[in-house]
């Protein structure tokens, strides 16, 4: 039961909630980056949890969102520990889903930073799968994560600069090693919005 | 850099230099774009560093470019040996996000296309994976039991790959007329193209010395990097999204889950082998289940109207324009959903800010966490175990690259 | 409202829209309140700016009396004012039947025109049905055929098949435009909008009608089939026709205005815009600007050219030039005060070359045609005393060692003009070929003034932001740059830099001219402000909550408002008693 498991992560971490939904049917909750391994630690252990899988490790950057409904997916308890305001969430979330096999649930944890390095510590000690789902956030978000045995980009190739899923990378933009300066000139065209 | 090499000479005379030799991305024995820098001790890979990336084409990013609709064909491109597999499970995501039930008619074609990707997929990777290891006629077995599908997908959809069958609260057409014998027609032959393949690989010395133990994979491991699809069922783990976590109309279905043992290469194909098998089982039994009825939601504002609607009524142009122009309007929040693909789960992990417009869209290739798996699998062992142990893992560059 | 002004305060009523209950002042309608407080009710014929015909019914809400009666029929919402303890549905099955079946009536005789309406895309119709019906079409029969391309006049082209007969084209002519020129002719699903007999739609306000009818019926003909609107980059900005400065929108493709569109600002020019200055806008574009040149050399430099103009400020063997500086009325102002400081610091007088004014009208059109003579007087005042007027340039300009004009659509007196071509040493920074470039010795190309960012004030004393609507073009400078260069070469200090943006040239006016004080760019964004004359600026109005709207005060012609609109000045109508 979804809300079950919200409940076995609010009774154990108190403090680590930064806030929980369960729409759609999913369970997700919201983490201060600070107890995250902990947490994931005892998710991953205990028997009531049994998550034996981290399935995906992906990241958001929320610069764009409509500020009023950004506590739809990211609630936020009003007494939190981490002081963080409905009204003036951190910019970029990291998102983990977790599946247990055993138990057969799921819960879907996300880690809101922001900064201009935002970090947050990594799973890699936890789940091996981290390693890579990391690298991968990373890499187009540019969240690091603190004691990645290996963090370097993965999609993209060591000389490419910025982090292109953040809402801010410019399309327009062009890299070294591509040798196109006549980009610049289709500037103008208008896109749908 | 200075790239003279001192030898260094061992007891016996040999030299023990380790050699630093690059495979692919472009390599003949590696069916996608990937790139080993390997570190090789004699015949044995010391350290493998795996890059891949070279069929990143920004998925992701222009998903938010446009409307919802508009990121389905790109779907077709990430796995693209199993188009529809991708094609029903994005539109799912964007369904549960906007609460849409689709009729039970479209999920029992979703079914169904769902399975002829997963045959055309595993036929793909034994065929690639005989071809290989050097064995050329099991490839055209392979490949001709393939070619047998691709106009039965056509058919349906126009395409072969770039399917695009699916539509947010339905599909794009309903089923030809006499479907059924088409899909089933072809089966008898497809099977006996398979017996072909098994009776020359299975037993088969060379093949059988090549596979198995190579490539072993323990079921914790499997698990611990988030392995899932044939990967992790080779290992021994009973774990298939259809059975554990049924979508669509799966739980009406009646088929068996292949599960291996020994987490070997050739345990893998010998799944992959069975659940072609299986595959062809549930499509016979959706045939015979299916429901008549419509197969998209009647409600136009997540449907597009019949094309009679558009071109005779002002309601039926209003709302084509309006889903076309704006996109559905998906309320705002966040939603996970995954299928079986041919490679294991296949999620797609949706943000909407509240219009037609996704925020952000990221898929959850399961090839791409196996891929983070093979290091340890390639570590240790010999060169020439590369070549089974990537084939059978089937890693499909559009699903790891995006 | 209370009779007796600001003595009383308006009587506040008590009422329930959705379940939430709120407090409006009496006399409110429910769209109104709504509104308010985020909630859209519907409407196609209600527009805040004209009076209120109730004819559409888009906007029926289910409504419970305080009494606890329901009334037995849905009310429309745009009409019905909130009573004391009216309970409200707007998401009642009552309701949503009503808004459905007044759409389903609405397109019955609606022609399937989408891919050929240049509405499509901003339709209030196609919003409507989507969001309130999207029921498929239970029409069985033909369609009411009637004339589809009527011109009605020489700027307004009309399709009657679209036409849902809201009549907010024949409001907009009575009560904006003061001119009987529209009617409704004929009834039931017949209804045809026309012209009175022997009239055209010729005012100068046509163009409002188009853009307050809310489907495709009538259209701009001067934008009809030009382009498709999502393809449009829609830019705020402010007119820079003449002294009103209306605030619109300016709609562009890759840098030719396609069309212009007033936008709601309740201090200027609530919702409305005179035809003249759309077309005066529509003529700015970033092509066909003046050419540089340099004597007979047709290809300069530019930045040498640059570097000659600061040298007329600079001290040189023969010690310092007089140098007339000529600025034009319409500039922005960052522009205005940047070359004033230099002329002033290095003792040189500065002029104001004004437009030739038009005849202007009591509802919007001022005839004075500079857009910025009041701002650009002020920061004269202020910043360079003893400045001279066209006439006083005419006089003085031969005894100058060089002249330095400063052109935005000048439009000079032939007294100027000619002292101006009589001249060596002629500079003009200028943004189009016209008579000063062709007499210059020497042109710069400067670019449109809605390339960059700068403020405007208009006649009233209301400033209001340039917001750089159109991309800047190639080859051109800044005439804060050059004024840069000049004071660099001069050695006149400036409290910003080359790197300084409007927004920082303007900080500058706060500080030195008493009229600008306390005002930035940021209070001044969206709708702009009053001039302060040296106190605080006023509280900046609020967007209506949950909308991007500004809350509007004026809610028909006839209550109060900044300017005088004509009601019924034509002979054909007779203006109802009370009214």
């Amino acid at each position: 039961m979804s809300s079950a498991l919200i409940q076995l992560v609010r009774d154990n971490f108190p403090t680590a909630v930064v806030g929980s939904h369960e729409n759609q049917g999913d369970a997700c909750v919201l983490l201060g980056p600070d107890k995250l391994v902990e947490v994931c630690t005892f998710l991953r252990d205990d028997p009531r949890a049994a998550f034996d899988m981290l399935v995906m490790v992906t990241a958001a950057d929320y610069l764009d969102f409509p500020a009023e409904y950004r506590a739809v997916a990211s609630p936020v308890d009003e007494d939190n520990a981490y002081g963080v305001r409905a009204d003036n969430m951190p910019r970029y979330e990291a998102v983990y889903a977790l599946l247990s096999l055993t138990k057969r649930h799921r819960l879907r944890i996300k880690v809101a930073v922001d900064g201009p390095e935002p970090s947050v510590p990594s799973l890699c000690d936890v789940w091996p799968a981290a390693n890579w789902g990391e690298r991968e956030a990373w890499d187009m978000v540019g969240i690091k994560f603190e004691n990645h045995p290996d963090l370097r980009r993965i999609l993209l190739y060591e000389e490419f600069e910025g982090h292109p899923l953040r809402k801010d990378y410019d399309l327009r933009g062009y890299q070294p090693l591509i040798d196109m300066p006549h980009l610049a000139e289709y500037a103008d065209h208008a896109r749908h919005r | 850099m200075d790239y003279t090499i001192t030898p260094e000479v061992g007891a016996d005379g040999l030299h023990t230099n380790r050699m630093v030799i690059n495979m692919g991305p472009s390599h003949p024995a590696t069916h996608g774009t990937v790139k080993f820098i390997l570190t090789l001790d004699g015949e044995i890979v010391d350290d493998v560093d795996i890059h891949i990336g070279y069929l990143h084409r920004g998925f992701e990013k222009m998903s938010e470019q446009g409307t919802w609709q508009q990121v389905l064909p790109y779907t077709d491109r990430l796995n693209y040996v199993s188009p529809l597999c991708n094609n029903v499970g994005y539109v799912g995501a964007v369904e549960k996000l906007m609460g849409v039930q689709i009729t039970e008619r479209c999920a029992y074609i979703r079914v169904l296309i769902s399975e002829l990707s997963r045959i055309t997929d595993h036929l793909t990777s034994i065929g690639a994976g005989a071809l290989e290891l050097g064995g050329f006629t099991p490839f055209l077995y392979g490949v001709e039991a393939r070619e047998m599908f691709y106009p039965v997908i056509e058919e349906l959809c126009g395409a072969r790959l770039t399917t695009s069958y699916t539509r947010v609260g339905g599909l794009m057409a309903d089923l030809p007329e006499g479907y059924e014998q088409t899909v089933l027609g072809i089966f008898p032959k497809v099977k006996s193209l398979m017996k072909k393949v098994d009776a020359l690989l299975t037993q088969n010395r060379i093949f059988y010395d090549r596979m198995i133990d190579t490539g072993t994979l323990s079921q914790e491991d499997a698990i611990a990097f988030g392995c899932t699809g044939i990967m992790l069922r080779s290992t021994g783990v009973d774990w298939d999204l259809r059975k554990h976590e049924p979508y669509l109309v799966y739980d009406k279905l009646d088929f068996d889950v292949i599960v291996g043992h020994r987490g070997d290469n050739y345990d893998r194909y010998l799944c992959r082998i069975e659940e072609v098998y299986q595959s062809m089982r549930i499509i016979e039994q959706v045939f015979r289940d299916i429901p008549d009825g419509p197969v998209n939601v009647a409600d136009w504002k997540v449907s597009y109207p019949p094309k009679q609607d558009v071109y005779n009524s002002i309601e039926g142009m209003i709302a084509h324009f309006k889903l076309i122009m704006d996109g559905h309007q998906v309320p705002p929040g966040e939603s996970y959903y995954a299928v079986e693909g041919g490679n294991g789960e296949v999620g797609f992990y949706v943000i909407s800010q509240g219009n037609g417009r996704p925020y952000r869209v990221h898929v959850r290739a399961p090839c791409y966490y196996a891929m983070g798996v093979l290091k340890q699998l390639i570590e240790g062992h010999m060169l020439a175990d590369i070549i089974p142990t990537f084939d059978t893992l089937n890693m499909i560059g559009g699903e790891v690259d995006r | 409202m209370s009779e007796n002004g600001a003595a009383s305060a308006p009587e506040m009523i008590t009422a329930t829209i959705d379940g939430v209950e709120i407090t409006v002042e009496k006399g409110t309608t429910i769209v109104r309140a709504a509104k308010q407080h985020g909630i859209e009710v519907p409407t196609f014929c209600y527009h805040p700016g004209l009076s209120i015909p109730a004819n559409c019914r888009m906007c029926l809400v289910e409504v419970t009396w305080g009494n606890g009666r329901k009334n037995p029929k849905p009310l429309p919402g745009c009409y019905t004012e909130l009573g004391p303890g009216m309970v409200v549905d707007t998401q009642s099955d009552e309701t949503k039947d009503a808004q459905k079946s007044v759409l389903e009536f609405i397109l019955l005789n609606h022609p399937v025109d989408c891919p050929i309406c240049d509405q499509a895309g901003e339709c209030v119709l196609q919003e409507h049905y989507f969001t309130y019906s999207a029921q498929p079409s239970r029409l069985s029969h033909q369609k009411v055929a009637k004339p589809k391309a009527v011109p009605l006049g020489p700027r307004v082209v009309l399709d009657s098949e679209r036409c849902i007969v809201c009549t907010r084209c024949i409001r907009v002519c009575d009560e904006v435009a003061g001119r009987s020129e529209l009617t409704l002719e004929d009834r039931g699903n017949h209804s045809q909008i026309t012209t009175f007999p022997g009239r055209q739609l010729e005012n100068d306000y046509s163009l409002n009608t188009v853009d307050a009818c809310p489907v495709g019926a009538l259209t701009d003909r001067k934008f009809r089939f030009r382009r498709r609107v999502w393809f449009l980059s829609k830019k705020e900005s402010v007119c820079t026709g003449c002294a009103r400065g209306c605030s619109l929108r300016l709609d562009s493709y890759q840098g030719k205005t396609e069309r212009v569109v007033p936008r709601y600002n309740p201090d200027v020019n609530n919702w409305w815009m005179c035809d003249d200055g759309r077309d005066y806008m529509r003529a700015r574009t970033i092509e066909g600007i003046a050419a540089a040149r340099d004597g007979d050399d047709e290809n300069p430099d530019v930045a040498a050219l640059v570097k000659d103009v600061a040298g007329l400020f600079g001290e040189d063997e023969e010690g310092k030039q007089t140098v007339a500086v000529a600025l034009s009325a319409s500039l922005e102002n960052e522009a205005i005060y940047a070359w004033a400081k230099v002329a002033a610091a290095t003792g040189n007088r500065v002029y104001l070359l004004r437009r030739e004014g038009w005849q202007g009208d009591d509802i919007l059109k001022k005839g004075d045609r500079d857009c910025n003579a009041t701002g650009a007087t002020a920061i004269l005042d202020a910043v360079a005393p003893g400045w001279g007027d066209d006439a006083a340039f005419a006089a003085n300009a031969a005894q100058a060692d060089a002249l330095l004009v400063v052109d935005n659509d000048a439009m000079p007196s032939d007294a100027a003009l000619e002292a101006f071509s009589e001249h060596d040493a002629a500079f003009v920074l200028s943004d189009v070929d016209n008579g000063l470039t062709e007499a210059a010795a020497v042109v710069l190309p400067i670019g449109q003034l809605h390339t960059r960012d700068g403020t405007i004030v208009n006649a009233d004393g209301w400033i209001q932001r340039v917001m750089a609507p159109l991309p800047a073009a190639r080859g051109v400078v800044r005439p804060v740059s050059v004024a840069l260069a000049a004071a660099a070469a001069g050695g006149v200090e400036l409290s910003f830099g080359s790197t300084a943006g409007a927004a920082d040239v303007f900080a500058a006016i706060a500080q030195d001219v008493p009229a600008f004080a306390n005002l930035s760019y940021g209070y001044l964004a969206d709708l702009g402000g009053a001039l302060t004359n040296g106190g605080e600026p006023a509280p900046k109005r609020k967007r209506i909550p949950g909308t991007k709207e500004w809350e509007p005060d004026d809610v028909h012609p006839t209550a109060k408002r900044p300017f005088a609109i004509q009601r019924g000045t034509s002979d054909l109508v007779t203006p109802a008693s009370g009214q």
